[in-house]
């Protein structure tokens, strides 16, 4: 009797399991381990966001279509979570089977959060103590980008320079490395991203503060160091030609941004940052491997290519936005590539095989600094645009927050667009009169003021890599220092300084719903799903230093007046 | 005795103490009659009026033919005019001319990009050089055997500068000053110390005593009036500071400290943005400021700065920016 009276209940179960593409942990499910299998094919992956840019193509696509452009107005907040920080909330949120994990960071401290993805039910919080020395410019803009998961690993790296790991079921330290001397100036804001068992890091600070970025990769389970790939060459190895003298010692290059893979080639794609100082004199020659796109063997770390964007770079146009993996087809052949915006203001496709420079197009139009050549895709300056030690400040655009700054750009397959968050703006920049390297200190050497000459500063326009020009745009007052998510709904979400996200028609930008966040949008935006439903997670909080960005021009005080505070809002459909 | 001989220069026999300068109304850096930007020659012929207790007035006229304009200076419609090179070559056949003692040398100037361009002849060997034709400098080119590119005008010179036509530019350096002050990535090196030609004014020989007078208000004026002119105008390096009052050590290094570390908030002048105080304004005590400076204000954009930047390196930046509020001409 009993037997008999349970058979359709087993039988519910069942059912109701196969619906669930990811059970939510409030109901009892296990942590399913985040294997290398399951991180390659990510992509498949489509209730879950796994990693930084959700897959290694660096696509930030969600497959997900419940939420669509037949529904969007439904779309209703569903919970939200504060992360006690004021200041700087630039992090991208990743979701395991119902498990989201974010992080909060201020001066004093990295806090990672997991939380019920469907609830925001806080499940633990992990606070790391920082020291109160660290360099100047962690103290100017202490942030931090986000976790990588593996295994049952949550892996996150600091602002004293450390990479840490904890058990993803109860934030206990697993594992900690200490990556460099943090008193340098070194620190770590990029969303580590995990590769065949390895953790990689590109380190942030030299750019700012001096000493030589890198890259380097740790063993996921022990937290040991596998191998580090300077972004300068040090005096005798091949490119150290391009630095004078010791100017390489203190030379920049900063690689802060989490960067892209493809297993068919087993090469990690990063870009690198510009040189420092910021005062071009201070270090003649070409600076390789600054401003550059290159290519590393995942398993030794050794360069394949480099291409480098600009030479001897002046403005503080860092080349460090990811390097999207597509196939693209230019004249019907398909064309292995990476497909890269950047603050220069051109979108360039390189053949991600062998680095060969395939074609640069710019995307915005408050563009004088010159541009690639278009042979060898090699910027070309144009003259009188760098200022001189006291002397007075020189007007180019882009500003130095670029045509598209490190706010990922978004590839929807089905459209064939890369959807770039871009900036018309310029600069009054100039150079102090003299600078000295100091250990700690700030070694940029620059004075900056930005301003529009525009109405409408940001504008997300949709780039069709195929045909390789911009289709479709979408104007915002201030500049696009915010995030931006794609779906197989058609929608492109877009968040802006003014606290507001939208959502767009992927097809043509026609704008289809918003809402008012209250703080400025400038985390990431993802999707998910848990019990069958999709999410849509904005990250809010705004970026302190834009007051700074935004402080002289009148037509972006609106985006000034809002406070900075730091939350996560989740979406769903009405129901 | 300034007076005596001012009187003998002036028409009106010494009711109006009056020095009448010959110049062309329309020769940047030399002179303009745009009273904003009057050229460095009006600015010194003023100079040397002032120092003579002088009224200075202008009659313009074009430059471009020499005999034209000392026509002027022998006929009594002016009493000087600037910029002629004091040699030998020069003066011998003119009789009835004499000039003062140097207020500026020129030089032989490379112009070119502030990066990786030209600094010395050695620089030039593989470049296309521009010259301006029939110039000192298009001399120095030609003899020197450089690939040289000629134009008619200074300004057609630099254009091709700019638009990357031509690697450098040699020219003088009154006009290689006035570009580079002007057009920012670019550099000026003299060269050739050889060619230098010191250049002076212009009397008649007949006012022996008013020569006299120029040498001595140049003389007097050289210590720092001239450099500040000519610092302005380019002709020589720029002082970053007026060389009579410069700033201490202590603040030297405080302004670095202060535009490196300080000024992207709270801007180059102190004076605050939206987004950071206006330090000028500042009200509190040295104490305060380092306090401050110190802790940081929790909330806001402005971090601690302990362990960075020390006390006394702090309690100098607060001094500095007292200075800027009260000498702002001296950032």
């Amino acid at each position: 009797m009993v037997r008999t009276a349970s058979r359709p209940l087993v039988a519910l179960l069942v059912l109701s399991s196969l619906l669930l593409a990811s059970p939510s942990p409030g109901r009892g499910a296990e942590w399913r381990d985040v294997s290398d299998a399951r991180l390659v094919n990510a992509e498949r992956d489509a209730g879950n966001w796994l990693m930084y840019n959700r897959t290694y193509a660096g696509w930030r696509y969600s497959p997900l279509e419940q939420i669509s452009t037949a529904n969007i107005k439904k779309l209703v907040p569903k919970w939200i979570f504060a992360g006690g920080t004021i200041g700087d909330q630039q992090m991208t949120p990743v979701v395991n089977d119902g498990v989201m994990f974010t992080t909060s960071t201020a001066l004093a401290f990295n806090r990672v959060h997991a939380m019920n993805a469907a609830t925001g039910e806080l499940l633990w919080k992990h606070d790391r103590r920082i020291p109160d020395d660290v360099g100047a410019l962690v103290r100017l803009i202490p942030h931090n980008r986000g976790v990588a998961l593996y295994k049952d690993k949550v892996i996150f790296g600091t602002l004293d320079a450390h990479l840490v790991a904890l058990d993803a079921k109860t934030g206990k330290p697993a594992w900690e490395t200490k990556i460099a001397d943090y008193a340098e100036g070194y620190f770590v804001s990029q969303a580590p991203l995990v590769i065949k068992g390895k953790v990689v890091v590109g380190i942030a600070g030299p750019g700012e503060m001096g000493p030589r970025g890198f890259v380097e990769a740790f063993d996921a389970d022990s937290g040991k160091s596998q191998w580090r790939w300077y972004s300068i060459p040090s005096a005798g190895e091949p490119g150290s030609e391009t630095w004078a003298a010791d100017t390489w010692k203190i030379g920049g290059g900063a690689v802060w941004h989490t960067g892209t893979y493809d297993p068919a080639t087993n090469l990690l794609y990063v870009g690198t940052g510009n040189p420092a100082p910021w005062i071009a004199d201070m270090r003649k020659g070409d600076n390789l491997y600054t401003m550059s796109a290159v290519a590393l063997d995942v398993d030794t770390g050794k360069m394949k290519w480099f291409h480098q964007y600009l030479a001897n770079e002046p403005w503080d146009y860092d080349t460090v936005a990811e390097h999207h993996v597509i196939d693209v087809v230019r004249n019907g052949q398909t064309q292995k590539a990476v497909v890269t915006a950047n603050k220069l203001g051109y979108v360039y496709t390189l053949d991600r095989i062998t680095g060969r420079f395939l074609s640069a197009v710019p995307f915005i139009k408050s563009l004088t600094w010159g541009g690639p050549d278009p042979v060898t895709g090699k910027g070309v300056e144009k003259p009188g645009l760098r200022p001189t030690m006291g002397g007075p400040p020189v007007e180019v655009c882009p500003s130095l927050l670029g045509g598209t700054g490190w706010q990922p750009k978004v590839y929807n397959p089905k459209t064939g667009f890369l959807y770039i968050p871009s900036n018309e703006f310029c600069m009054k920049y100039g150079y102090v009169p003299d600078l000295t390297y100091k250990k700690g200190q700030l070694f940029t050497g620059n004075t900056t003021e930005h301003f529009s000459k525009t109405e409408h500063a940001g504008v997300l326009r949709a780039f069709d890599v195929n045909q390789n020009k911009v289709l479709w745009e979408w104007n915002n007052r201030t500049p696009l220092i915010s995030h931006t998510l794609t779906t197989a709904g058609d929608l492109v979400f877009q968040g802006t300084a003014e606290g507001k996200v939208v959502a767009l028609n992927a097809k043509d930008g026609q704008e289809l719903w918003s809402f008012n966040l209250g703080t400025p949008q400038s985390g990431g935006i993802i999707s998910y799903a848990v019990d069958g439903k999709q999410y849509i997670a904005v990250v809010a909080g705004g970026t302190v230093r834009s007051q700074v960005w935004f402080g002289k021009e009148p037509k972006w005080a609106d985006a000034r007046k809002l406070n900075f505070s730091d939350v996560v809002v989740v979406f769903g459909l009405s129901e | 005795m300034v007076a005596i001989v001012l009187i003998a220069t002036t028409s009106s026999a010494g009711e109006v103490r009056r020095l009448r300068l010959c110049a062309d109304p329309s020769n940047l850096p030399f002179s303009s009659r745009d009273a904003r930007e009057p050229g460095f020659e009006v600015e010194i012929a003023r100079a040397i009026a002032a120092a003579l207790d002088a009224e200075l007035t202008v009659h313009w006229v074009p430059t471009a033919r020499e005999i034209i304009v000392l026509r002027q200076l022998y006929e009594g419609r002016c009493d000087l005019v600037m910029g002629f090179p004091i040699t030998p070559g020069f003066v011998d056949d003119k009789p009835r001319l004499s000039l003062s003692a140097p207020y500026y040398v020129m030089r032989q100037v490379v112009v070119s990009s502030s990066v990786g361009g030209a600094r010395s002849p050695e620089d030039l060997r593989a470049r296309i050089v521009g010259v301006q034709a029939m110039t000192l400098s298009d001399q120095l080119v030609h003899e020197r055997g450089f690939n040289r590119k000629v134009y008619v005008t200074p300004d057609a010179t630099f254009d091709a500068l700019v638009k990357g036509e031509v690697d450098a530019v040699v020219m003088e350096s009154p006009l290689a000053g006035w570009f580079v002050t002007r057009n920012a990535g670019f550099v000026a090196t003299a060269i050739d110390p050889a060619r230098d030609l010191e250049i002076g004014a212009a009397v008649r020989k007949a006012d022996g005593e008013l020569r006299e007078s120029v040498d001595r208000a140049i003389r007097h004026l050289a210590a720092g009036t001239l450099p500040g002119i000519l610092g302005r105008y380019g002709v020589i390096p720029a002082q970053a500071s007026p060389p009579a009052a410069p700033l201490s050590a202590e603040l030297r290094a405080a302004r670095s400290t202060f535009l490196t570390q300080c000024s992207q908030c709270h801007g180059t002048d102190a004076k605050g943005t939206a987004a950071a105080s206006n330090l000028q304004a500042f009200k509190g005590s040295e104490a305060d400021f380092v306090r401050t400076v110190q802790n940081g204000r929790p909330g806001t954009g402005m971090t601690p700065w302990k362990g960075l930047i020390s006390e006394d390196d702090i309690r100098a930046i607060a001094r500095y920016i007292k200075q800027l509020a009260t000498d702002p001409a001296r950032p």
